[in-house]
């Protein structure tokens, strides 16, 4: 068993039947997005950014802080955002003569439980 | 001796069989994903000027991660008479093991290509020859059917699974656990298919989790959506068939999940075929 030193997930990396897993962070939680947001620390692509700010605009009279709100939540449930340094153990191409085949992302490695 | 050699000669011909001019290479191509197997290529062949038939067989140790493993063979001049592969240790399920035997010039990265005899996936009971066996593409056939342990994301975080590099999954179920923290919010979680950047695939749930509690989903291709008396036992119902490619994730989608929520015991059912990479 082994955790992701990125994203925290545990899991082992040989499998019952002996075959190799290969892990992959998930992208950023609805609640790390969120918090990214709050705090300014999630730059946000500009066509997402533009779909959030277009949401939060009161559209007309009729319109309320409510519903703006509601449209942001539906844009922020919306987004894939990957995570940052995110971990992929799966090969990226043939590896050099003698040298295992290299992974698409090491991230920051993982801690052996 | 000579007139034998003919004999000899003449007994094989009318047979299957190729000349060899001595340049020549056998390549064996191996893609795997099944542990500790080890493939096995041997063959028979008159050589030019000899007067018996002599056998050859050489062994290859793929890797398991889906790429190629290459074993080039010279075999010298003369008539190629047959070939086979099998199994010599491990065992891999239909699926899980791909082999290729070619005829080509050149070795290594120059190896040119200018015949396929053999082609197909490999088992301890599933051997493979030339001449006599069809060529199939990796495919072809029912696929490895395979229960995979997923990794527990940390707590508040969604799960998300990674189809891996040359391979291609039939999604057949998947089953995860979320508890949920004292935080008082309603969950709904739903599974999401991308292909990496573009979900194509979300489904729905109209049941919300509450806090405090312990819900365990099942996605099941081709199953209905049904809540158990106690609400505990949740499914949900995936397109049939369901197919994945490399690189194609499955993650979890939920409204409200909260920081100390917890997602766990994920276990998915799949039928798994070789795209090689």
């Amino acid at each position: 068993m082994v955790r992701c030193n990125v994203c925290g997930g545990t899991y082992e990396p040989i499998q019952r039947d002996g075959s190799q897993y290969f892990h992959a962070c998930p992208p950023l939680s609805e609640a790390e997005i969120r918090d990214g947001l709050t705090k300014k620390t999630l730059q946000l692509p500009a066509a997402d950014q533009k779909r959030l700010d277009d949401a939060g605009k009161l559209i007309d009279a009729n319109d309320t802080p409510q519903n703006a709100q509601a449209r942001v939540d539906a844009v922020v449930r919306s987004l894939t955002i990957e995570r940052p340094n995110k971990r992929d153990e799966n090969v990226a191409g043939v590896g050099a003569p003698g040298q295992p085949a290299p992974q698409k992302a090491p991230g920051a490695g993982v801690t052996k439980l | 001796m000579a007139d034998e050699v003919i004999t000899a000669k003449a007994r094989i011909a009318g047979t299957v069989q190729r000349y060899l001019t001595g340049a020549e290479t056998i390549r064996l191509t191996v893609f795997n994903s099944a542990a500790n197997v080890r493939v096995q290529l041997a063959g028979r062949r008159f050589p030019y000027g000899g007067d018996t038939v002599s056998e050859f067989a050489t062994q290859l140790t793929p890797t398991t991660n889906r790429l190629a493993t290459v074993l080039d063979f010279t075999p010298g001049e003369g008539w190629l008479l047959g070939l086979s592969v099998r199994v010599a240790a491990g065992s891999p399920l239909d699926g899980q093991t791909y082999c290729v035997v070619e005829i080509g010039n050149g070795a290594g990265s120059t190896f040119q290509a200018f015949d396929t005899l053999i082609a197909d996936t490999v088992t301890a009971a599933h051997r493979v020859a030339w001449p006599g066996s069809p060529v199939r593409g990796p495919l072809d056939g029912p696929g490895a059917l395979r229960t995979i342990l997923g990794t527990n994301p940390g707590a508040g975080n969604e799960i998300a699974e990674t189809v891996p590099t040359g391979a291609r999954w039939q999604l057949m179920s998947l089953r995860v656990q979320l508890v949920t923290s004292a935080t008082v919010a309603n969950r709904i979680p739903e599974l999401a298919i991308d292909d990496g950047t573009s979900t194509w695939f979300q489904s729905a749930n109209s049941v919300s989790q509450v806090a405090s509690t312990t819900v365990r989903y099942s996605f099941g291709s081709g199953y209905g959506s049904l809540v158990n008396g106690s609400g505990n036992e949740q499914s949900r119902g995936l397109p049939t068939p369901l197919f994945l490619g490399g690189g194609y994730r499955l993650r979890t989608s939920t409204s409200a999940l909260q920081v100390g929520d917890v997602f766990s015991a994920i276990v998915y059912n799949v039928r798994e075929w070789l795209e090689g990479a």
